[in-house]
């Protein structure tokens, strides 16, 4: 079957390191450009964090690929430079928004709209939840396979951390209970913290767009979980082993008993860790209110290519393929009903996170993200030595406010 | 892309108030004052030593030069090893029965890591500069000091310092700017972190360009450090070099 175009079109993709997504788009790629013989594709990943910036030097330099791989917190600055393309409907083969809204479970593309256009299609609908290695714990006599046993609040889950941890003579941790991650970017610590905010009440912006990252509500937040880490002497910065392509290499190699991630993360663990985990739903604040995470990295294309159709037609073709990627990635494209999937079913927890998502609000929407992530990233660390939550959120919401007011 | 607005000079009035310009410019004052100081005495003592060997001046020249000839990225990502935590550095701490340092994860020991990186680094590219300076010493200035009985210090203060003013002026100025325009070591060892530490100009200027997408902020910082470097450059020629001629 022939695309019915003139000339030959070669699509470049770009996308974050994820070896096991990058097997799979190239294959999907493969199967493409057998039914559409004119049609080829250019793949390049880079670690993400790196990526972003490559990505943004890229289109600044006039070389953009035609599809990208984009957090749904990027959108609204995206868009406002230009970089995104509105969805093509009828490239794939719908009439409207909320005909293409309807293939997907509820909410799934809100963090991909802006003005109530559509700019990308998920290809990782995503929450967060609980990790822990059931042989780690089966050694102190917790059986985590229990549901029982199960961290129900973030006190629950700081006292099974030091049941779980261990420490050589010299009082050096040879195993971790538990550990935020660190050293990465900016998103990064906030698909952690994002969910804990949102149990306490906190806002990082007020209705009028002044920062209130800094008000008594996110204030315990981060005392109460982030600084406790350290003050509890459960971990820190100083224990993580720092891995943009892996971000949770401790738990992966079994250096560490728990942890915070996505659904996508099985597949880099470690062989051992592989068969030994399970996944819970992530502690709360309160149970009967629960409070959890909602990302998107979605698929899309950029403004600048020049076979904008040809992309969203693929686009479609890859991300429609929810079987395949959940099976091959770990990834959930969010198409509904992926719950009750072959794949789904095969899935240790894919149940957990279907029920996690539901209770799932996505970041606070910025054409400043980076710059505000990067503040409250930075308040984290100095945490983290020892300044008091309170001054360091003052001077995160000092900086976000500097930044707001320079756009 | 959006297309560029001009803004006037509204970009460089608002940099007295930008408290992470003015905290990059304190650290980026801080790394290139601490790196430049103690690699400019090592080199200058290293590339007299070695002014001195006879036969195995060539290996030594050789293995002193290796750091610089070494790919940036790749010495980097060493030291990032070298200095983790559980890293070959604190292991040696802990045979000496000394508690593990977190060099890289704490806003108090990341600046001085880098510093100490950088001398290592530095020193030898510098070095051979020195020593070049030194084989062109005239040698008839020194036999004839040594025959008049001046000591060593004297001589030093007195014959080769002046004489190697050119050389030294050379240096200075090339080590500030490359101490202004550092950048791969800060941003493959600690992205600018912890709680921005070690965010030197140059890694402000590429987060700002293309994390933040503010490229007329990144201009203008770029336009400040440009600046810097040219009035520290005029004023160290100015100082070493021309003064003496005046």
């Amino acid at each position: 079957m022939a695309t019915g175009l003139a000339n030959a079109a070669e699509l470049k993709i770009w996308h974050h390191t994820y070896p096991p997504a990058e097997e799979f788009i190239k294959q999907k790629a493969a199967e493409y450009t057998k039914l559409h013989p004119d049609v080829t594709f250019q793949f390049q990943s880079d670690p993400h964090g790196d990526y972003e910036v490559k990505l943004l030097a890229a289109i600044a330099a006039g070389e953009a690929p035609d599809l990208i791989n984009v957090l749904d917190y990027l959108y609204p600055k995206f868009v406002s430079k230009g970089i995104l393309a509105e969805a093509n409907l009828p490239a794939m083969g719908v009439k409207t928004n909320e005909e293409l809204e309807a293939l997907y479970s509820p909410g799934a593309l809100k963090g991909l709209m802006i003005d109530n256009k559509i700019y990308g299609l998920p290809e990782e609908l995503n929450t967060f939840a609980l990790f822990m290695n059931k042989e780690h714990f089966a050694e102190v006599g917790i059986d985590v396979t229990d549901k029982a046993n199960w961290p129900k609040s973030w006190d629950d889950l700081f006292a099974m951390a030091k049941k779980v941890q261990k420490k050589d003579d010299s009082g050096n941790f040879t195993r971790l209970g538990f550990n935020w991650v660190f050293g990465l970017d900016g998103f990064w610590y906030a698909m952690e913290y994002w969910p804990i905010l949102n149990q306490y009440g906190c806002e990082v912006l007020d209705a009028a767009g002044k920062a209130t990252i800094n008000s008594p509500q996110c204030v315990a937040a981060f005392t109460d979980t982030w600084q406790r880490l350290v003050t509890d002497g459960i971990g820190g910065p100083d224990y993580a082993t720092v891995n943009p392509v892996n971000a949770l290499q401790d738990f992966s190699d079994g250096r560490q008993s728990m942890m915070m991630a996505g659904i996508w993360s099985p597949p880099l663990f470690g062989e051992d860790v592989k068969k030994n985990y399970v996944v819970a739903p992530i502690p709360q604040k309160d149970p009967a209110n629960p409070k959890t995470l909602l990302y998107n990295y979605s698929m899309t294309v950029t403004q600048a290519s020049k076979n904008q159709e040809e992309a969203w037609r693929f686009l479609r073709f890859l991300t429609s393929d929810g079987d395949g990627y959940l099976r091959h990635t770990g990834y959930v494209t969010g198409l509904k009903g992926w719950e009750k999937s072959e794949a789904a079913k095969d899935t240790i927890g894919a149940d957990i996170f279907a029920d996690q998502l539901q209770y799932g609000t996505y970041y606070w929407r910025s054409l400043t993200w980076n710059e505000e992530g990067k503040a409250i990233k930075d308040a984290i660390e100095q945490m983290m030595q020892g300044t008091s939550v309170q001054e360091a959120l003052d001077q995160a919401a000092k900086q976000i406010d500097f930044v707001r007011s320079q756009n | 892309m959006s297309p560029p607005v001009f803004t006037g000079l509204s970009n460089y009035t608002r940099l007295a108030s930008d408290e992470q310009f003015l905290r990059s410019l304190w650290v980026t004052a801080f790394y290139v004052f601490w790196t430049i100081i103690p690699v400019i005495g090592l080199s200058f003592v290293l590339g007299g030593l070695l002014s001195t060997l006879g036969r195995s001046r060539s290996v030594w020249r050789f293995l002193l030069y290796l750091p610089s000839i070494l790919p940036f990225v790749s010495v980097a990502l060493v030291w990032k090893l070298m200095f983790n935590q559980r890293g070959p550095i604190n292991d040696a701490l802990n045979s000496a029965g000394m508690a593990s340092i977190p060099w890289l994860t704490n806003s108090a020991y990341a600046p001085w890591a880098l510093i100490f990186m950088s001398w290592w680094h530095a020193t030898s590219y510098y070095t051979i500069i020195f020593l070049a300076g030194f084989l062109t010493l005239p040698r008839d200035c020194f036999e004839a000091a040594r025959l008049d009985g001046a000591k060593l210090l004297p001589m030093i203060r007195h014959i080769t310092i002046p004489l190697m003013r050119p050389t030294i002026a050379l240096v200075v100025v090339l080590a500030t700017v490359n101490g202004l325009k550092a950048f791969v070591f800060q941003q493959v060892l600690t992205d600018g972190g912890p709680a921005n530490a070690t965010q030197i100009l140059t890694i402000l200027i590429y987060k700002t360009a293309f994390s933040y997408l503010d490229m007329g902020r990144a201009s203008t910082y770029s336009i400040v450090l440009f600046g810097c470097i040219m009035l520290l450059s005029l004023i160290q020629i100015w100082l070493i070099s021309g003064r003496r001629d005046a």
